[in-house]
């Protein structure tokens, strides 16, 4: 009798902290805590609702949900990219999120037909280049760059990264593996190092005349434009791959509500939230990015070179095709 | 009764392996999992050259830690020269700050617009933009001066505990200095030496972060491709089973060929080495000697992180700075402890009772050289299950769903951690208690004292040195751990090494050096403690 009481004192906290914590959402984000903790505080401070957060790659967060399985404390998993959301669409992680709001500000192209996850941020994948070493009449669409004439000249991180692997997936997409493949063989050869480093450090080998063409993703050479060693890049032009078949590589950071959320109401709110006017701001004055919402205000930067050609194919092709994206890579040799 | 006690401390040490173990046998038993054409994939494409790569990296990274390891290790443990006061614990730093910030540091200054490409170029007057860092040579690099220390503590420690009559016969049996160190006292610290070496290997094997930034394939990135792009969970098993069976093979190996030598010491004599004083040549060139791999793998990073963080010192860190280093350094205390008391039990275990207990412990010890990510997931299973039981039982009999009561908290980050570094602290206490002669054990047997009495009474005391470097390692590493800690952490708890990572990734390497800072600032805590024990 004594040890069934000393059981029940011990299980009571557990009974009293699950009536307290009702009013929160957990979030498992891949974007990166100092980042999205300014955006986390508005939409607490806005609602009453506490926000937990934990951040790590997003493929790793997938596992973790994976493997907690029924029981996981998840409500909203955050990613950088598309390839995760449809990842962890395609093994009914997340649950369909019924929302006018949602609909109505986020184009279609931007989310899940079925609605289970969702845009709130667009990034395209552009070129940077030297102004003295290259002509803008040299540069076209992302296809030729697997020109001979750019042998020695480009500049691009492994293609372990999933910016990459999503862009090789989009090419897939567009004009076929075979094709595709072919392409990466030339594109490969036409590497001025072997890739390391972040898109950052291909933008700063360009400036420091390792090479000549950069492909990285907008944010970052925007950042770098607004930052205090701005003057190291002014020797850099900026062009939104494009020819007469495909425009510009977009693609999305995003959200999707988890199927076991045991907070559900609270996910929903907050992933509207980040669609709503104020967020998509600090989404775009942060860390630069193109709003997925129409009409909001955005940094002079982004309106300077924010106009481009994007590119018809339906993102979840990213997702759909990231697999074969991988192997193609490695069977190429893109390190 | 003598036999009942030997087999129960059997048994304990048995099951604290086991305890660590299960995680490691179930990332292996993933390969059981149907499916899997990934690792073929893999092997017609990648693979050759990810295992060239890393067979390449652990044998340059071993020659230059053992080179710097045993040479500075001999130097302060055999002259007295100046400085050399501080040259003994200045030696220990460079494993204060992470390996993948030591290539961030080594990267930028010489990167474009970087300190060290500027002054070549001002000096030279020719204009370097940049030197080429991204490349196995910059790898090999960065983990000999990164790793190093785990060679020179572990040597350092044998060399202080070699009996200084053995230098003396050798001395008088006409040995001449370098005699002595080949045939005297590199044979006796071996068992050190390997085990240096061994933690070496097993961390550049297990490294994700700087192999990833500059741009190096290995085969830990292979394993990380199959599991977390390509999403194959078998092959990854597979691949992961090689790299352990590769370490073990390593190991044992290497214990064999040391065959049935016993280093313990039975000539047990207050006589210490007398230390020779160095004339002024010598004395500066084993200051210089010393110096260097300090300038390389502490200074300097250390200077440009301080310059950094006061580019960055305009974002003021508030009190959840001060709350996130307080959690580091809990966690790495507690983590610390757990591992050297198992480690303690264990090798303590192997001692009473080897045939058993140390094939068990071999394998404890191999979590090591799992990648920290792998590792991570591999302990996320055994939690779940027993968290799915204890939820199920409470369903059962109360009608309540306890959720995850264990998955998601510091216990498995504990747990987590015992799994990563077990190989750590066990390598530091065997190191120590191979020292002390079984003679010993059987005196205190036969005066009736129980293990644990003859544990904590006779080991602990005679051992403290190597127990207490195997806290301060332990607590080290668990400081800089990454990629385990991301994955299991509980909401809201963060620790200065995951600031610093989310910060250096982002590039905002001003904002990361503070947090690198205060990680190299609460490992002088246990460092002061540890000097003052090992002055004892």
């Amino acid at each position: 009798m004594k040890k069934l009481n000393i059981f029940f004192i011990l299980i009571l906290p557990i009974f009293f902290s699950l009536d307290v914590l009702a009013e929160e959402v957990n979030l498992y984000s891949a974007r990166k805590e100092h980042l999205i903790k300014p955006l986390m505080d508005l939409f607490e401070k806005e609602t009453g609702i506490k926000v937990n957060i934990i951040t790590a790659k997003a493929s790793q967060l997938h596992e973790r949900i994976v493997r907690e399985g029924n029981n996981s404390p998840a409500d909203v998993l955050l990613t950088n990219d598309v390839g995760n959301l449809w990842k962890a669409s395609n093994i009914n992680l997340f649950q369909e999120i019924n929302s006018d709001f949602l609909s109505k500000r986020i184009n279609s192209k931007y989310r899940d037909p079925n609605n289970r996850w969702f845009g709130l941020s667009l990034r395209a994948r552009i070129i940077v280049y030297s102004l003295n070493r290259v002509s803008p009449n040299e540069l076209k669409g992302y296809k030729y760059l697997s020109d001979p004439r750019f042998k020695k000249r480009i500049l691009i991180r492994s293609s372990s990264n999933i910016y990459n692997q999503s862009l090789i997936a989009h090419m897939i997409a567009k004009y076929g593996e075979e094709f595709t493949e072919n392409w990466a063989k030339n594109f490969v050869n036409n590497f001025a190092r072997d890739p390391a480093g972040g898109d950052r450090d291909q933008i700063k080998a360009v400036a420091a005349g390792l090479g000549d063409i950069a492909v990285v993703n907008s944010y970052y050479i925007i950042k770098m434009l607004n930052s205090d060693n701005k003057n190291l890049f002014n020797n850099l032009g900026i062009y939104f791959p494009r020819d007469k078949d495909m425009g510009v590589h977009i693609n999305i950071s995003g959200a999707g509500l988890l199927s076991n959320a045991p907070n559900p109401i609270n996910g929903k709110k907050l992933i509207e939230f980040l669609a709503s006017d104020k967020a998509q701001k600090i989404y775009s004055f942060t860390n630069f990015e193109y709003p997925v919402v129409k009409n909001i205000e955005v940094p002079n930067t982004l309106k300077y070179i924010g106009n481009f050609k994007e590119d018809s194919v339906e993102i979840s092709e990213y997702g759909r095709l990231a697999n074969k994206a991988i192997k193609l890579a490695d069977r190429v040799g893109w390190k | 009764m003598i036999s009942y006690t030997k087999n129960s401390w059997a048994l304990l040490s048995v099951l604290l392996s086991l305890i660590v173990i299960i995680p490691i046998l179930s990332v292996i038993f993933f390969f059981i999992v149907p499916g899997g054409d990934t690792w073929i994939h893999l092997r017609e494409t990648v693979l050759i050259s990810y295992i060239f790569n890393s067979i390449i990296l652990i044998i340059f990274v071993s020659i230059g830690t053992i080179l710097i390891g045993v040479i500075s290790a001999w130097l302060v443990t055999m002259y007295i020269f100046p400085l050399k006061k501080y040259i003994e614990w200045l030696l220990f730093l460079p494993l204060a700050i992470p390996s993948y910030a030591v290539a961030y540091v080594y990267a930028d200054l010489l990167g474009y617009g970087g300190f060290i490409t500027n002054t070549i170029s001002l000096i030279f007057n020719h204009n370097i933009k940049s030197i080429n860092f991204y490349s196995i040579y910059g790898a090999i690099f960065v983990f000999i001066f990164s790793l190093y220390p785990y060679v020179y503590l572990l040597m350092r420690q044998a060399f202080i505990s070699q009996s200084g009559s053995y230098t003396e016969v050798a001395k008088i049996s006409g040995l001449n200095i370098m005699q002595i160190i080949f045939k005297v006292s590199l044979p006796l610290g071996r068992p050190a030496l390997a085990g240096g070496v061994t933690l070496v290997i097993m961390e550049t094997l297990a490294d994700y972060g700087v192999s990833d930034y500059l741009g190096i394939d290995t085969f830990t990135k292979g394993i990380y491709k199959a599991w977390f792009n390509l999403g194959d969970i078998a092959s990854a098993g597979k691949l992961s089973a090689i790299l352990l069976i590769s370490i073990a093979i390593i190991i044992t190996v290497e214990k064999k060929l040391r065959g049935r030598a016993q280093y313990n010491n039975e000539i047990r004599s207050d006589q210490k080495y007398k230390l020779k004083k160095l004339n002024r040549i010598f004395s500066i060139l084993a200051v210089i000697t010393c110096i260097i791999p300090i300038v390389i793998g502490f200074v300097i990073p250390f200077i440009v992180l301080v310059l950094w963080s006061l580019d960055g010192i305009n974002n003021i860190y508030s009190v959840s700075f001060i709350n996130v280093a307080l959690s580091s350094f809990a966690l790495a205390l507690s983590a610390s402890v757990l591992c050297i008391i198992f480690a303690l039990i264990i090798v303590y275990g192997m001692r009473t009772n080897s045939k058993i207990v140390t094939p068990f412990a071999r394998v404890a010890s191999l979590g090591y050289s799992i990648p920290g990510a792998v590792a991570a997931i591999g302990i996320l299973i055994p939690l779940v299950w027993l968290d799915n039981f204890i939820n199920n039982f409470s369903l059962k009999y109360f009608n309540f769903s306890t959720g995850l009561i264990i998955t998601g908290t510091w216990f498995a980050l504990l747990f987590a951690y015992l799994v990563r570094f077990m190989a750590l602290s066990m390598q530091s206490v065997e190191n120590s208690f191979i020292k002390i002669s079984k003679s010993i054990d059987y005196a205190a047997k036969i005066l009736g004292k129980s293990n644990r009495r003859i544990l904590t009474n006779i080991h602990l005391k005679i051992g403290l040195g190597g127990i207490s470097l195997g806290l301060l390692i332990v607590f080290v590493d668990v400081l800089k751990e990454l990629p385990a800690t991301m994955i299991l952490r509980p909401f809201g708890l963060s620790t200065l090494a995951i600031k610093a990572h989310e910060f250096a990734i982002d590039d905002r390497l001003q904002d990361a050096a503070a947090p690198l800072l205060a990680i190299i600032l609460v490992c002088l805590i246990p460092l002061y403690f540890l000097t003052k024990v090992i002055r004892q």
